[in-house]
């Protein structure tokens, strides 16, 4: 996910993105810097607590987050080699829902109540690629089918409300992928689901990114989530990318204190019942009062003066970056 | 070890309307024994949050029997009733919601000392004091404070505090830490542990999170749509489930650990029926993948399998 290694341009490169809010207690800054690199077909994990700026990073690089929600943005966002922040809103309107997509949290929230689900599919393929409204309407059938709901032809007449958390989900997941887009954007969407639904729905967002060679951009507090299916993770603390690397390197091999300490903080199945957990001390810091130096220097057990002092920049190694003045596992680093 | 509450059973129906009820618990019968966790697990519809509340009367149950110390809640009304509830806790999901904004944590824990009666001012600030210090919140700090001044971590100590105050023998934790962020979690559970190792506290600790109650259970109940599926020590129940549906919930848990290869849930395809109209017989039978004829017309009882081991399926996975 570097970019260094790889030859081929990315599908999305975010460089220096920045997001920040004025508040009664001054400017927050909500996203400080972040850079990454998405090529086509992969999966890219972003994980973070809340208030870490993952949701709103990523909804400010497709225009959710900006100047019309009071919010001052920055940085460059190339999209296939476009740089999306220079398009005019007409432009933009061509390239979210077609050749983006987007999958929220909660369907309940997402979908329009009052209009039938199949016309809410069909609406991009009318809107965006010439479809008439018989075409858009068969088409949307053929979607719900591949999204695995029953029955298509008598949902595709329903209303939302009409419909379980999971059969919702999996109708945004048809409306998102209806104009075939090259990215598909994730965000948190199975944690308002059960975990035997949100499974399914897991297996169904895998199935469509590989059939269709999509890059998905997978937002998530569950470790376990992106542990399962994410090429690639990205790890977010206080508005800045902490760490990233291949997804078997986060966990198995974890660079930065906060990746280790969060990781042994979970509790395992495979461990005894009453085991004690390494809990992380304190909290995430108040982002409209931020320190100069690293964010999670307060909590940190490997913390130094300069740690309180200087704020450590993502640094690459190879193909994986992490942002800490003692890495673990690192010659020179506290864990060598 | 004898049983500080005996469920037997319990029923809970939730009228919708035209004659219809939600069967949100339906003739469920467990124990919880003094001085044990029991660890409640199931989705959302399970019944495990109705069940909390019925056994604390919150509202009383349609039907059967709840056993504190061998006294049944459901006969009990009034002054008796009141009686007993400074032994009986609970913790709720939204730390922030279940505090009343408008009060100093110090009153708002402080609120069951004056609603049992203790009227002793200094009294109630003595014990309020030594219960915060307890869960690791400075008094002399957050005496004034309100609760929107904290984060969900720290709201969550201030309930915990509140339930404790009371010196009370059982609490029952409702998802008490699903809503808190990860890095916040384990510190929550630490403190549930140590308060039940140093005020010999009895837990009914309900969560969808498998690892969190796999943690803490000495033994898990699982419910599927209002009924009881499984009960089993914690070791055993995760080693080798007995249930289908416990077998899936194994499966379906993201595990942190790129290496470990997801499980299958061997579920049918499709969603939970709703509570308004469960299936007949055995209720997981419509994404069961053994379901069998007599699943649909046999309701299985919940049977001994081995000792400790109580499963309600016809065709177990463990014999």
């Amino acid at each position: 996910m570097s970019g260094q290694a790889k030859s081929q341009a990315p599908l999305l490169s975010v460089r220096n993105a920045e997001v920040s809010f004025s508040t009664a207690r001054g400017p927050l800054r909500a996203v400080d810097g972040v850079s990454f690199d998405l090529h086509e077909g992969r999966t890219l994990g972003i994980v973070g607590e809340s208030g870490s700026g993952k949701s709103v990073l990523v909804r400010s690089l497709i225009g959710l987050v900006g100047a019309g929600s009071g919010a001052g943005v920055a940085g460059q966002v190339l999209f296939e080699g476009r740089d999306l922040r220079g398009l005019s809103p007409r432009e933009f309107r061509g390239v979210l829902g077609t050749e983006i997509g987007i999958v929220f949290q909660d369907p309940m929230t997402s979908l329009n109540p009052v209009m039938k689900i199949g016309r809410q599919i069909g609406e991009g393929l009318r809107l965006n690629r010439g479809l008439d409204s018989k075409a858009a309407a068969r088409r949307a059938v053929e979607l719900l089918s591949e999204v695995g709901i029953p029955e298509p032809e008598r949902r595709a007449r329903q209303y939302p409300h009409e419909m379980s958390g999971g059969m919702r989900q999996r109708v945004a997941i048809a409306i998102a992928i209806a104009c075939a887009p090259k990215l598909l954007i994730a965000d948190e969407p199975t944690t308002a689901l059960d975990v035997t639904v949100q499974r399914q729905i897991l297996d169904l967002l895998q199935r469509e990114q590989r059939q269709r060679g999509m890059a998905m951009i997978l937002i998530t507090h569950d470790l376990g989530v992106a542990a399962g299916r994410a090429d690639d993770i990205m790890v977010m603390y206080a508005g800045r990318a902490v760490e990233a690397a291949a997804t078997r390197e986060i966990f198995r091999s974890p660079r930065m204190p906060y990746t280790e300490a969060l990781l042994r903080s979970l509790p395992r199945l495979t461990d005894p019942t009453h085991s004690r957990l390494s809990a992380i001390p304190g909290r995430p810091p108040d982002l409209a009062r931020r320190s100069g130096g690293c964010s999670f220097a307060p909590r940190c057990s490997y913390r130094t003066t300069q740690c309180d002092e200087q704020q450590p920049v993502l640094t690459w190694e190879a193909s994986r970056g992490y942002a800490c003045f003692h890495p673990r596992g690192v010659e020179g680093g506290v864990g060598a | 070890m004898s049983d500080l509450l005996a469920i037997q059973n319990l029923v809970v129906e939730y009228p919708v309307g035209g004659g219809r009820h939600v069967h949100a618990v339906s003739d469920v019968t467990l124990s919880v024994k003094q001085g044990e966790t029991l660890g409640l697990v199931g989705e959302s519809g399970s019944g495990k949050s109705s069940l909390a509340r019925a056994l604390l009367q919150l509202p009383p149950p349609k039907a059967g029997a709840v056993l504190f110390d061998g006294q049944d809640l459901t006969k009990m009304r009034g002054q008796a009733l009141r009686a007993v509830r400074p032994r009986l806790q609970m913790i709720f999901q939204d730390p922030i919601a279940s505090l009343n904004p408008r009060r100093k944590v110090s009153e708002i824990i402080a609120e069951p000392l004056i609603v049992s009666g203790v009227s002793d001012a200094a009294e109630r600030s003595r014990r309020v004091r030594a219960v915060m210090e307890a869960v690791g919140l400075d008094p002399d700090l957050v005496w004034n404070r309100r609760p929107h001044e904290f984060s969900g971590g720290q709201c969550q100590r201030i309930a915990i505090a509140r339930a404790l105050v009371l010196e009370p023998s059982l609490i029952v934790c409702d998802e008490p830490v699903s809503a808190l962020d990860v890095s916040i979690r384990a510190q929550i559970v630490n403190l549930l542990e140590d308060m039940k190792a140093r005020f010999g506290l009895t837990l009914l600790f309900i969560a969808h999170d498998l690892a969190v109650v796999k943690s803490v259970s000495d033994r898990v109940a699982v419910m599927y749509l209002g009924r009881l599926c499984e009960v089993a020590d914690s070791d055993s129940l995760f080693a080798t489930p007995a249930h289908p549906y416990t077998a899936a919930l194994m499966a379906a848990i993201p595990v942190p650990d790129p290496d470990v290869p997801l499980g299958d849930t061997k579920l049918k395809p499709g969603d939970p029926p709703s509570p308004l109209d469960p299936p007949s017989g055995c209720r997981f039978r419509t994404r069961c993948p053994h379901a069998q004829p007599r699943c649909a017309s046999d309701v299985p009882p919940l049977r001994a399998i081995a000792p400790g081991r109580e499963v309600a399926c016809h065709f177990p996975l463990v014999a």
